[in-house]
């Protein structure tokens, strides 16, 4: 399990992140990724404040990035979260790299 | 449930069978109603003003009055005397505590001040307290001192003689529920030139014929039971008669000591009552109250709760039983029953009510909005772990026995593992366990100050063990059985090392070392496991009695005892948390035993 | 620092003495609480208790003295410069009487945090003045349907031409009726969870706008005055917004980090005062011919009790100095103080109960003030967050702190310093250092999967035992492994089983429990570790020796009862402290 919060995106597209994202989402509710709708609200998934500092937490470990314990709140489905990855994580490896 | 008969007295004979037991305990419950309702004889609003404005709870009281509990308090040999069984005595106090503690203390106390009158006093002053007392006439129990609270022997209290066959009484006691309020007292004092266990004499102390000769001290403000007449009395050279004396001069710590093996008993009521409506309160809640998206009885950490809540809830009253019962059939062994269950049965009940209160939230220290009676029992329920012997002195009384039980329980098992059966014990004990079964009449003389080694309970558990084992291997389809096996033999595993380390290490000797006294505490832990295991044993196939299906498989075992022996449960409890809901919502006692209980369940809304 | 003359000699009084300064002069203005001329006596504070009245003369009194500036930043005029000060000078209050402690001001304290978090300076200033002037302010939080899942409140505010117009009903506030303002947090936009509240400053002005509802009685701090508050279409302006719109949730979810740190670490001193209350009695009272306090299981109790509030007076001041040492990481250490603590001195309540018998009960006589610290603890452990609450908080972060933890596990298995978190913990522990100025801002809502108290263990542990040990320090070499074994365990529980199953399970609250258990064991071993050779704190001998710290690591750790001769140097401890009228926690006062 741990090896699969910590495992990230093939790559950084905007497809493989949030086909990721549904994967993660998928397997901890436990259900079928075909159930993960990228545009439905997290709030209609389900999510509440608690799993909201958790799920940010996961994605920065997993993806190495700094990001804001608000992330779903600002971002409130898969897609525009994805979207917003995409870009934080390409931002961070150009200052890396 | 069969039909209930209206006038609430059902007739008997000696030997009372359960459906009768059911009939008068069904009975007053009806009697009593829904405490959620204004209307009720017992009403929860109505008592919280009682208590707000410290008033003596003279309404309820009286309907206890009209419908004749104080009938009860009388041993059925007096002619008007209602008693004839404790655990159907202990059922019908429970039902008041289930409405209001201040209530059911403030009446119950008589019994109280009158069991040491049926267990020692002559044919004649039974007489006398038998007419007070169905006379619906308050007695109390004077037994603490400002000084000296349960140390009976250091008390200051003295009788001297005037006269031959004439005496005085002097001193204070202290603290004495209904001190003000009684027409008469049974008052410990020590007979002057004696001191030590043999100077203390009980004397019957009516006011009417010492006027002038006794002063009532003030009410004191309590914590909890405002309403109640906590106060005291002190007596100036009050004249009594040899007459009045209970039992022989001298005779008194013995008296008090056999006496209290019955109220003690009896006192586990007042818990059990309580803490069922605390239950009922947290059940409520739950179920009433929507957080974080879910209605919070779905919220898993809250369901888990309930379930050992629920399950704490059932030892607790079963190990009751065990006692109220065990007062008939094995009365030479209550000195310990009654020390265990007074220890364990309030610490048990203050445990429900504190996890009562982390489900409730605020609401459980407002006295405000629908679960303001809550803050109440909880105040209240503060008050019975601490009367009639606190857990320390009830531990105590564990202790002096622990080296004697420890010796005499290795020799027994000993001897078991050779021997197979003794048919007679198994229906001893099975007539103390299975709860349709007919029981002796009472015979208070038979009470010992010690049990002398003997335990049948814990004694005869491995054997019991035995028999389920035997059991199973002829019909290995029964799936709850084997995890009641496995973690009874651990039960029996850990009774057995605590002997040899009771033995080893020479505990109960030095009656003051803490070690003792954790012996003692898990000594009363695994005896109402004990006892939980026989009510279970000999009721799941009872015909007589329509246990539910979930006592019957025996999982609740499992999931109260797991922790007990450091084994987790491994089983689901859902369906011990299913019984609990069911319960809940079909307005019955949480109880093993099927009987309903007036309370509406949308009184939470 | 400070350089004062004395003596014609130039005397170092360190930051610690500094405090320790305050704290006496604070006691001596109070008096003792045994006399009813003082200020503040158990008499006159039972009998507000039964009348439930509101101490008027108290409060201004203790304004008087100016505690009101301790609410409010040096930069805003104040005098709150360092928490661990706060807060042994409201344990000087909540000895007395929590009621007054309540109902004086953390009200305000709390109202005021946000502000001093996030609101405009225009507004931090008017606020400050307040407060500095001795002004009460209201925290409007709380709903009745909703208890703490505050995300589905329900009180409105919507944006209007001018401002805002607030509509809905509160509930459990504090002191409404004689405040000057108060803190609201209203649900400003449909849409969005987390976004979607925000919080505001109304004037007495809008707060008349609205309908007091009726004083709510409650069974403990009787003398404290809550109320509920009604709106109906209230206009407030718009600068009463506090931070930016949407913005409530997060703001009150960092603020309170400092109220959850700060309030359990005052009431400790409720237990304090319950202990000296139960010696009390114990010395005077005889037992079947012994003094009751000379009895083995009596000590052991008195023991238990002891070990218990040093425990949390070790917690709480190192959270309390945490908050300004590393305030990134205060999310977990306010959800652990906040659940710790008050479970722990409600353990300490109830040992003392038990030693007091019967005169618990009683609400006159000698001891008749004790059953209303019993009623006012138990309010006082669930205002602002119930301790069920705080463990749902550990656990949010309990996955992220098992895997950061393990890789810091690993790390520091091979390596043996890190100079930088060492002197972290140098500067949290060692309470004579003084400490960096608090940064508001810098609070965060998780703490990133940081956790400088369990994640630093095993790098102070190896310290220590590369020592030359003796009996005590060997035994707490013992101890300590159990402690990282249990850690590692603990980890490897979240990591393996945990990750994947339902968060509201009772798997996760108890591996929050865990979690705090070792964290509040970590943060013992530290307070020893770090000023058993402390010259500027004036420390007893069996502190410095380690045999307290033995006990409270067997509590915490639960691995097994104090022993004989242990219990019976505690109980001596005690009762020298009981005779000296000094406080039995660690910062040594002596009672006037």
């Amino acid at each position: 399990m741990r090896q699969a919060i910590k495992s990230a995106p093939d790559n950084f597209s905007l497809d493989a992140m949030i086909k990721w994202i549904c994967q993660k989402i998928a397997s901890e509710r436990l259900v079928p990724i075909d159930d993960i709708d990228p545009d439905a609200s997290f709030v209609g998934m389900g999510l509440d404040s608690m799993s909201a500092v958790t799920l940010s937490g996961d994605l920065e470990m997993a993806l190495n990035v700094r990001l804001p314990p608000t992330l779903i709140w600002d971002h409130p489905n898969i897609s525009a979260l994805a979207r917003y990855l995409v870009g934080t994580v390409r931002q961070s490896e150009t200052v890396n790299g | 449930m069969a039909t209930i008969k209206g006038d609430g007295v059902v007739g008997h004979n000696g030997k009372v069978n359960s459906m009768n037991l059911f009939h008068r305990v069904l009975d007053f419950e009806k009697y009593l109603g829904d405490p959620a309702s204004l209307n009720a004889r017992i009403s929860f609003i109505r008592q919280l003003e009682d208590d707000e404005n410290e008033c003596f709870p003279e309404l309820a009281v009286s309907h206890l009055h009209e419908w004749g509990l104080h009938k009860f308090y009388v041993p059925e040999t007096l002619p008007g005397g209602h008693l004839s069984r404790i655990d159907e005595f202990l059922l019908l106090l429970r039902a008041v505590a289930r409405r209001d503690l201040t209530v059911a203390i403030g009446h119950g106390k008589t019994f109280l001040g009158a069991v040491a009158v049926w267990v020692g006093a002559s044919q004649n002053l039974q007489s006398r307290c038998a007419k007070l007392v169905l006379d619906k006439k308050p007695v109390s129990l004077g037994l603490t001192e400002v000084a000296h609270g349960s140390d009976l022997i250091g008390n200051a209290c003295r009788i001297d003689s005037t006269a031959l066959g004439k005496y005085t009484l002097h001193g204070e006691k202290w603290l004495i529920n209904n001190a003000t309020r009684s027409d008469a007292l049974t008052v410990y004092a020590n007979t002057s030139g004696r001191t030590g266990a043999n100077a203390g004499t009980l004397v019957w102390v009516e006011k009417a014929k010492i006027t002038g000769d006794y002063t009532c001290l003030p009410k004191e403000l309590t914590h909890g039971i405002r309403g109640a007449d906590i106060s005291g009395i002190r007596f100036d050279g009050a004249a009594v008669q040899e007459s009045d004396f209970i039992g022989a001069v001298g005779s008194g710590l013995d008296i008090t000591l056999r006496s209290l093996q019955i109220s003690r008993t009896l006192c586990c009521a007042l818990s059990i009552g309580a803490s069922d409506t605390a239950l009922r309160a947290a059940f409520g809640f739950s179920k009433s109250r929507t957080l974080y998206g879910d209605v919070w009885i779905n919220h898993p950490l809250t369901r888990k709760t309930l379930v050992e809540m629920f399950c704490r809830q059932l030892v607790a009253e079963t190990l009751s039983l065990s006692a109220a019962r065990l007062l008939h059939v094995i009365p030479a062994e209550m000195s310990l029953v009654s020390s265990v269950a007074k220890y364990l049965v309030p610490k048990t009940a203050e445990g429900i009510f504190k996890s009562s209160r982390a489900l409730i939230g605020a609401r459980s220290l407002l006295r405000e909005t629908n679960f303001s009676f809550f803050q109440k029992f909880d105040r209240d329920n503060k008050l019975v772990g601490l009367f009639d012997g606190s857990s320390v002195v009830n531990l105590q009384a564990i202790v002096q026995q622990l080296r004697q039980l420890s010796i005499y329980g290795l020799e027994q098992i000993e001897n078991y593992t050779n021997e197979d059966v003794d048919a007679e014990l198994d229906k001893t004990l099975e007539s103390v366990f299975c709860m349709h079964s007919a029981l002796p009449a009472l015979d208070f003389k038979a009470l010992s100050l010690s049990n002398r080694g003997r335990d049948s309970v814990l004694q005869r558990f491995g054997k019991l063990l035995r028999r389920l084992d035997r059991e199973m291997q002829q019909d290995g389809e029964v799936t709850a059985l084997e995890e009641v096996i496995t973690l009874g033999k651990r039960i029996q595993d850990a009774y057995v090392g605590l002997l040899d380390e009771v033995v080893v290490k020479s505990l109960g000797k030095d009656m003051r070392s803490p070690a003792s006294f954790d012996a003692a505490k898990r000594y009363s832990d695994l005896y109402a496991a004990a006892c939980c295991y026989y009510v279970w044993f000999y009721n799941r196939a009872n015909s007589e009695i329509e246990f539910d299906p979930a006592f019957r498989n025996g999982q609740w075992l499992v999931v109260a005892f797991g922790q007990l022996v450091n084994s987790p449960p491994q089983c689901d409890s859902t369906g011990v948390f299913d019984w609990a809901s069911r319960l809940y919502a079909d307005q019955q006692a949480f109880s093993i035993l099927p009987y309903e209980t007036p309370f509406s369940p949308t009184f939470y809304m | 620092m400070n350089v004062t003359e004395k003596n014609s000699a130039l005397v170092f009084i360190s930051p610690w003495g500094q405090k320790r300064e305050v704290v006496n002069r604070f006691e001596d203005y109070l008096g003792s609480p045994n006399h009813i001329d003082s200020l503040i006596s158990f008499e006159k504070s039972l009998d507000l208790d039964e009348q439930q009245c509101i101490p008027e003369h108290e409060y201004a009194a203790l304004n008087k003295w100016g505690l009101c500036r301790y609410f409010v930043p040096e930069r805003l005029d104040g005098n709150l410069r360092d928490f661990d000060e706060m807060v042994m000078l409201f344990r000087s209050i909540f000895r007395r009487d929590p009621a007054i402690a309540v109902g004086y001001g953390l009200s305000s304290f709390m109202a005021c945090l946000p502000i001093w978090c996030s609101g405009s300076n225009v507004l931090q200033q008017r606020v400050a003045r307040i407060i500095n002037q001795g002004g009460v302010i209201s925290v409007a939080f709380h709903e009745k349907d909703h208890g703490n899942d505050v995300l589905r409140n329900e009180f409105t505010a919507v944006p209007v031409e001018s401002g805002f117009s607030l509509s809905g009903e509160k509930w459990l506030i504090n002191n409404l009726s004689r405040a000057v303002g108060a803190t609201v947090f209203a649900k400003t936009d449909d849409r969005i969870q987390g976004k979607n509240y925000s919080m505001f400053f109304l004037e007495k002005s809008n707060l008349d706008d609205g309908a007091h509802v009726d004083r709510i009685k409650t069974v403990g701090v009787r003398a404290c005055h809550l109320s509920g508050w009604a709106a109906k279409n209230v206009d407030v302006s718009n600068d009463s917004l506090i931070g930016e719109l949407g913005q409530g949730f997060e703001i009150s979810g960092k603020a309170f980090q400092i109220s959850r740190t700060v309030l359990p670490g005052m009431t400790v001193a409720i237990a304090d005062t319950a202990l000296r209350m139960a010696v009390d009695f114990l010395e005077s009272r005889k037992l079947y011919g012994d003094q009751a306090i000379a009895l083995p299981l009596v000590q052991r109790d008195v023991a238990n009790v002891f070990v218990d509030l040093i425990s949390a007076d070790c917690l709480t001041l190192a959270t309390a100095r945490l908050a300004q040492v590393a305030p990134q990481e205060l999310s977990l250490a306010s959800a652990i103080t906040k659940y710790w603590v008050p479970t722990t001195i409600g353990r300490c309540m109830d040992a003392t109960s038990v030693l007091l018998g019967a005169r618990h009960y009683l609400r006159k006589g000698k001891y008749g003030y004790f059953q209303k610290l019993m009623r006012d603890a138990s309010v006082v452990s669930i205002v602002h967050a119930s301790p069920g609450v705080c463990l749902g908080l550990i656990v949010q972060q309990l996955r992220q702190l098992s895997m950061y933890g393990q890789e810091k596990q690993a790390q520091y298995a091979g390596e043996d310093v890190d100079i930088a978190q060492e002197s972290k913990l140098q500067s949290i522990f060692c309470l004579s250092d003084p400490l960096p100025a608090f940064d508001y801002e810098a609070l965060s809502l998780n703490n990133r999967g940081r956790d400088i108290i369990l994640q630093s263990f095993a790098l102070v542990d190896r310290r220590l035992a590369q020592e030359e040990l003796n009996q005590t320090t060997t035994e707490i070499c013992e101890l300590n492994k159990q402690i990282s074994n249990a850690y590692d365990d603990l980890l490897a529980d979240i990591s393996e089983k945990l990750i994947g199953t339902d968060m509201r399970s009772p798997q996760w609250f108890d591996a929050a429990k865990r979690y705090s258990e070792l964290y509040a064991a970590a943060c013992c071993f530290y307070t020893w570790y770090y000023n058993r050779a402390n010259g500027q704190i004036e420390f007893d001998a069996a502190f410095r020796s380690g045999e307290w710290l033995a006990g409270m690591l067997n509590t915490i750790l639960q691995t097994g009862p104090i022993e004989r001769d242990e219990y019976e140097n505690i109980t001596a401890y005690v009762r020298r402290c009981y005779q000296d009228n000094k406080t039995f926690l660690l910062m040594p006062i002596r009672y006037s």
